[in-house]
């Protein structure tokens, strides 16, 4: 369910909001997997709304069909970005510094959008 | 850090712009706060707009290496803006770093990337790097490469892609033709969008003749073989039994049309 890409990014939200010591330092990456996976589920939802079976292929494979299917090309190609940057977000790179709340929230954002976009789906004819 | 007033001043024949931020709800002045790549991205901000505006008698702007220092999200952010600009005029910009190309890639921008290397005594070269055409291309071979691919998946998304990667290399050889023997850019963008079918653009590609339709395809059998006609086909009608060429096939051949199309002077 959609519900599920929803919470997940509600809970990156909250990682964002959340000044903690048990995560001080670690809330970058944890909300950026997190947004990640909100991305991933919307996309699984998508195609589960369409009945058609590629949540197995690569991801990348994935985001280039998403363009077609979506009906929103640019936000499709909106949510591929915000996907890989987010997964490079997710591993750590010498020499890159963690995401900064304001990157964080601009990807959030699209992952958002995203939610909203497959809630509205219908079918093809 | 949020940007104030913008003060034009000076005394004598000196002028200056002063700019006022605040950080945080905090005021300081901009110089004293912001990182550089912050400071570049300021710069941009005034310079762009500034250098599209309509009184502007330049069509196109040149900005050299604009995502020095730049965080990732601004690289994002800049690309954006020169897409926004890219609407009514070319946009040139040089780079050494990478992350401009990669976002240019990751938001499907359509723009050509060209590599510049320097030889011994500044010989230059250039090689195209990736240009829309190539990057339909390698999308669709990403698409079709795919193993566990659904056959309903394959026989939309591969064709729709190879479509538009043709389509872009007939764009590219109308507007090398007809700017090259000097037409108004609007008159051209107004043929390529009044082409409306695959088959008028690649007749005005081909023929430069968007009514030559009806010939165009014996003419790609001709110069591109059977195959690429039957790709073309497959890509122009939705219609046309999608099987009849396996997808890593189709891209082959898609590619192979979009070469000979490239080739037309």
């Amino acid at each position: 369910l959609s519900t599920g890409a929803r919470s997940l990014l509600d809970q990156a939200h909250g990682l964002l909001l959340r000044a903690d010591a048990d995560t001080a330092g670690l809330w970058p990456r944890a909300s950026a997997l997190l947004a990640r996976r909100s991305v991933e589920a919307s996309v699984y939802r998508l195609w589960e709304l369409r009945g058609l079976e590629l949540g197995a292929c690569p991801m990348r494979t994935q985001l280039i069909c998403l363009r077609t299917y979506l009906g929103d090309a640019p936000l499709a190609a909106r949510a591929g970005h915000a996907w890989s940057a987010l997964r490079r977000a997710c591993h750590h790179h010498p020499y890159e510094l963690a995401p900064t709340v304001a990157e964080l929230e601009a990807w959030f954002a699209v992952a958002s959008d995203l939610i909203d976009r497959v809630a509205r789906d219908v079918p093809d004819p | 850090v949020a940007l104030g007033r913008i003060q034009l001043t000076g005394d004598g024949t000196r002028r200056r712009v002063v700019l006022d931020v605040t950080v945080d709800g905090v005021e300081g002045a901009a110089l004293g706060v912001m990182s550089q790549g912050e400071l570049h991205s300021l710069a941009l901000s005034l310079f762009v707009p500034r250098a599209t505006l309509p009184e502007s008698p330049f069509r196109f702007i040149v900005i050299d290496d604009p995502v020095q220092s730049m965080d990732p999200a601004r690289v994002d952010g800049l690309a954006r803006v020169l897409e926004g600009a890219s609407a009514d005029r070319q946009v040139l910009v040089f780079t050494h770093d990478d992350r401009l190309p990669e976002a240019v890639r990751r938001l499907d921008i359509p723009a050509e990337i060209v590599e510049v290397t320097r030889r011994d005594a500044s010989v230059v070269e250039l090689r195209r790097a990736i240009d829309p055409v190539g990057r339909y291309l390698e999308d669709a071979l990403a698409v079709a490469g795919t193993g566990d691919l659904p056959a309903a998946a394959a026989a939309r998304v591969v064709p729709g892609l190879c479509r538009l990667a043709i389509e872009a290399a007939c764009m590219e050889v109308v507007r090398r033709r007809r700017l090259g023997r000097g037409e108004p850019y609007a008159d051209v963008e107004r043929a390529l969008t009044e082409a409306g079918t695959l088959t008028r653009l690649g007749a005005l590609a081909l023929f430069d003749d968007p009514e030559r339709g009806p010939v165009l395809p014996a003419r790609i059998e001709k110069e591109a073989g059977a195959a690429a006609a039957l790709a073309f086909r497959l890509c122009d009608d939705d219609a046309v039994e999608t099987q009849a060429l396996e997808p890593v096939e189709l891209v082959r051949q898609a590619s192979k049309l979009a070469g000979v199309l490239r080739g037309v002077r």
